[in-house]
């Protein structure tokens, strides 16, 4: 029987000093094999907490019948007024994209993010594209919304097919697919700047980022070091962009604002480089700013 | 009452007065949940129990729900998933978890000779908790193969559960346009820095019960007014240490639960408690303990009558019932509540010491079982709770905190020893 000396009270078996007081044992029994805590050692796990976005059936129902009655309203009162459809088609249209955005995931029996995703930006193009055709001129404004919720969907797709494992893929094909948007643009506003400009500082992005991520294989481009690496080629990019641009826009191949650029972000990439390679420099900065 | 017993028969539950109160204040530190465990002679048999609790539950329909969210309350509705039994840990009373405990509102948990049900108070008190122990002990011993016949004060599977059960007692029996009772001025507080959020630190007291009620006796005070004196002596001792200038002193009150099932006829399983708060005014001078268990004495006394009772009861309920209240769309609800509660509720007293009272079961049950444990729910505003419970011839002290210093507890168990009462302490760190 141990006590503690302090408080008087008889402890627990085991315990190597009072829970009251924190003085130690002096004296513990020799410790039994065959006794057992009175807690486990396991912690709770701690989980993340649980939002359901997705409304259960029966408020699919309810809402249903909420959205029917404006939009039956406005289709009466559109026909008693002009005798066809006119402006109600737009809050009609509009209440019909809402409850497939709303039901959609309710109604489905097994749905995931991407597929919840692809659905709702896929009606909404077909609202935008109805609209656009029920205003007369088929495909005048809605090609600029339209085309970028697709390259918005492209990318979703690529970070969820690819992840974290191919960022080498995501970058090919989001090079083509955003290639492929701006080209569409440049023929929808009947434009020259395609080749001159977007694709050239396209092509020249998509090479730094993959020279990036090759050479972020390497041991010495990790933590500091990626992120010297990563504002080196900022700068590099800068560079680029300038050169493209002032020959599109002047025809000359001066550099300005790229060198004040450079001037910052070179010595910074210097300094992180040799961050990442001098361990005592490292260890100095981390003990005087660690947080 | 009617309308209320259609409800549940249609598989959903309004919440009482009391849930409403705890889950407004829930949150990862005050988690609400508070848990009663039995140790057996023998090591659990987690498939027995998984058995038992499958086929328990539907015994206590009113425990298998899940909450939902209403436009303006939340509500209580049936769960049809199957709970699942799972490990102790070492800091009890934690949040709950909704996907791995398939949103229950309670959990079983064994850990070698104990089984223990954590229970959140949105579902019941302390009452509902120990029957559901009982008889999940009671199912688990047969599964197990131990010939039980006596289930007197049991309630087994082979019977239908009863409509009283189901009620909401607070709403039975309330009073509409009764006095408001007096709120006291704030009371004092453990001071102390948190620990982390998840860890909850936990320490029992173990001692001979006829020794404790030897000593109570002797003072003329049942064991709960004897242990409430106790714990506010302690407090005035820890004020003391702190605040020397007794202007700046504030009172100590420590809330005592009551079992209103004792007061009003109710069969009910789901939350019927309230509290009464003795108190003493440090500013007026030093008590001596003698004077604190008198004031503990006659409060107890003149408090616990159903007329006392029944104007806290009405202020609660009255609130609930309040037509522009409950038009309040419940994410409103949810902002307010919280402040409502720490300015009415916990600031109001310095700790809280809820007795069970003994623990009893058919004698062929008692056999199999060593100790019954119950750890009362965190709360922030005052850091330490305590509670009581008896069984066979022990009594169960535990303290639940959230501070790292033990401070409370060594004032009081040290007390205890003073008086001569032999304690035996264990603690979950």
């Amino acid at each position: 029987m141990a006590y503690c000396v302090k408080c008087g009270v008889e402890l627990e078996r085991n315990l190597t000093s009072c829970p009251l007081c924190s003085t130690p044992v002096y004296l513990p029994e020799d410790s039994d094999e065959s006794y057992q805590r009175s807690y486990p050692e396991r912690v709770q796990k701690n989980q993340a907490r649980h939002i359901n976005l997705v409304p259960s059936k029966t408020f699919v129902y309810l809402m249903t019948f909420i959205l029917v009655i404006p939009a039956l309203v406005c289709f009466m009162v559109d026909i008693r007024g002009n005798g066809v459809v006119s402006w109600s088609f737009y809050p009609v249209a509009s209440l019909l994209l809402f409850w497939v955005l709303m039901a959609y995931p309710a109604l489905m029996k097994r749905y995931s993010f991407m597929k919840v995703l692809t659905i709702d930006i896929y009606s909404v193009v077909l609202f935008l594209v109805s609209l656009d055709l029920y205003s007369g001129g088929f495909l005048s404004w809605s090609v600029y919304p339209v085309s970028s919720l697709l390259l918005v969907w492209v990318y979703f797709l690529l970070f969820f097919i690819f992840g974290r494992e191919k960022p080498g893929y995501i970058a090919i094909i989001g090079y083509i697919s955003t290639a492929l948007y701006l080209y569409l643009l440049e023929q929808a506003t009947k434009s020259v700047w395609f080749f001159e400009l977007a694709l050239p500082i396209l092509t020249l992005l998509l090479l730094e980022v993959i020279i990036v991520l090759i050479l972020s294989g390497y041991k010495f481009f990790k933590g500091a070091g990626l992120s010297g690496l990563i504002i080196i080629k900022l700068s590099l990019f800068c560079f680029g962009c300038e050169l493209i641009i002032n020959n599109y826009v002047y025809g000359s191949s001066s550099l300005f604002w790229s060198l004040i650029v450079a001037v910052v972000l070179i010595p910074l990439s210097i300094f992180l480089f040799l961050v990442q390679s001098n361990e005592e420099f490292r260890v100095y900065l981390q003990k005087k700013f660690h947080l | 009452m009617s309308a209320k017993k259609t409800d549940a028969s249609r598989g959903w539950y309004r919440l009482d007065n009391a849930a409403i109160l705890y889950l407004s204040i829930q949150s990862e530190r005050i988690t609400t949940m508070f848990r009663f465990s039995a140790t057996l002679y023998e090591n659990i048999d987690p498939q027995a129990l998984q058995t038992s609790l499958v086929k328990l539950i539907d015994r206590f329909p009113y425990y298998r729900v899940k909450l939902s969210k209403g436009l303006f309350w939340y509500y209580l509705e049936h769960n049809p998933k199957t709970p699942r039994v799972e490990k102790d840990v070492q800091y009890p009373c934690g949040r709950l978890a909704p996907i791995s405990n398939r949103n229950f509102l309670f959990r079983v948990r064994y850990y070698n000779k104990r089984i223990a049900v954590e229970f959140s108070h949105a579902l019941t008190d302390g009452t509902g908790a120990v029957t559901f122990l009982k008889s999940l002990i009671y199912q688990y011993l047969k599964e197990t193969g131990k010939n039980i016949s006596d289930s007197t004060g049991i309630l087994t599977v082979d019977e239908k559960p009863d409509p009283g059960e189901f009620e909401d007692a607070y709403h039975r029996f309330y009073k509409p346009a009764l006095p408001l009772p007096e709120t006291g001025e704030s009371a004092f507080h453990l001071k102390g820095k948190l620990v982390k959020k998840g860890v909850y630190l936990v320490i029992t007291g173990i001692s001979l019960l006829e020794d404790i009620i030897a000593v109570a006796k002797k003072k003329n005070a049942t064991l709960t007014e004897f242990l409430a004196a106790v714990y506010i002596d302690s407090m005035q001792e820890i004020q003391d240490k702190y605040i020397k200038n007794p202007k700046h002193k504030r009172p100590i009150s420590v809330s005592v639960p009551v079992n209103m099932r004792n007061i009003y006829p109710s069969k009910t399983m789901r939350n019927f408690s309230l509290f009464v708060i003795p108190r003493i005014d440090p500013r007026l001078g030093h008590y001596t303990f003698d004077e604190i268990l008198k004031i503990v004495h006659y409060c107890m006394m003149t408090e616990i009558n159903e007329k006392s009772i029944s104007r806290q009861l009405s202020r609660n309920v009255g609130g609930q019932r309040n037509p522009v209240i409950r038009i309040i769309p419940l994410f409103i609800k949810k902002i307010f509540a919280p402040l409502l509660y720490t300015k009415l509720g916990e600031n109001l007293f310095s700790g809280t010491i809820s007795n069970i009272g003994k623990i009893t079961m058919p004698e062929e049950m008692m056999k199999h079982v060593e100790r019954i444990d119950f750890v009362p729910g965190p709360g922030p505003v005052n850091k330490t709770g305590c509670s009581v419970v008896g069984f066979k011839d022990k009594i169960y002290i535990t303290f639940g905190r959230l501070t790292r210093e033990p401070e409370l507890e060594r004032v009081f168990f040290t007390k205890l020893v003073k008086m001569g009462i032999h304690m035996t302490i264990e603690s979950n760190v």
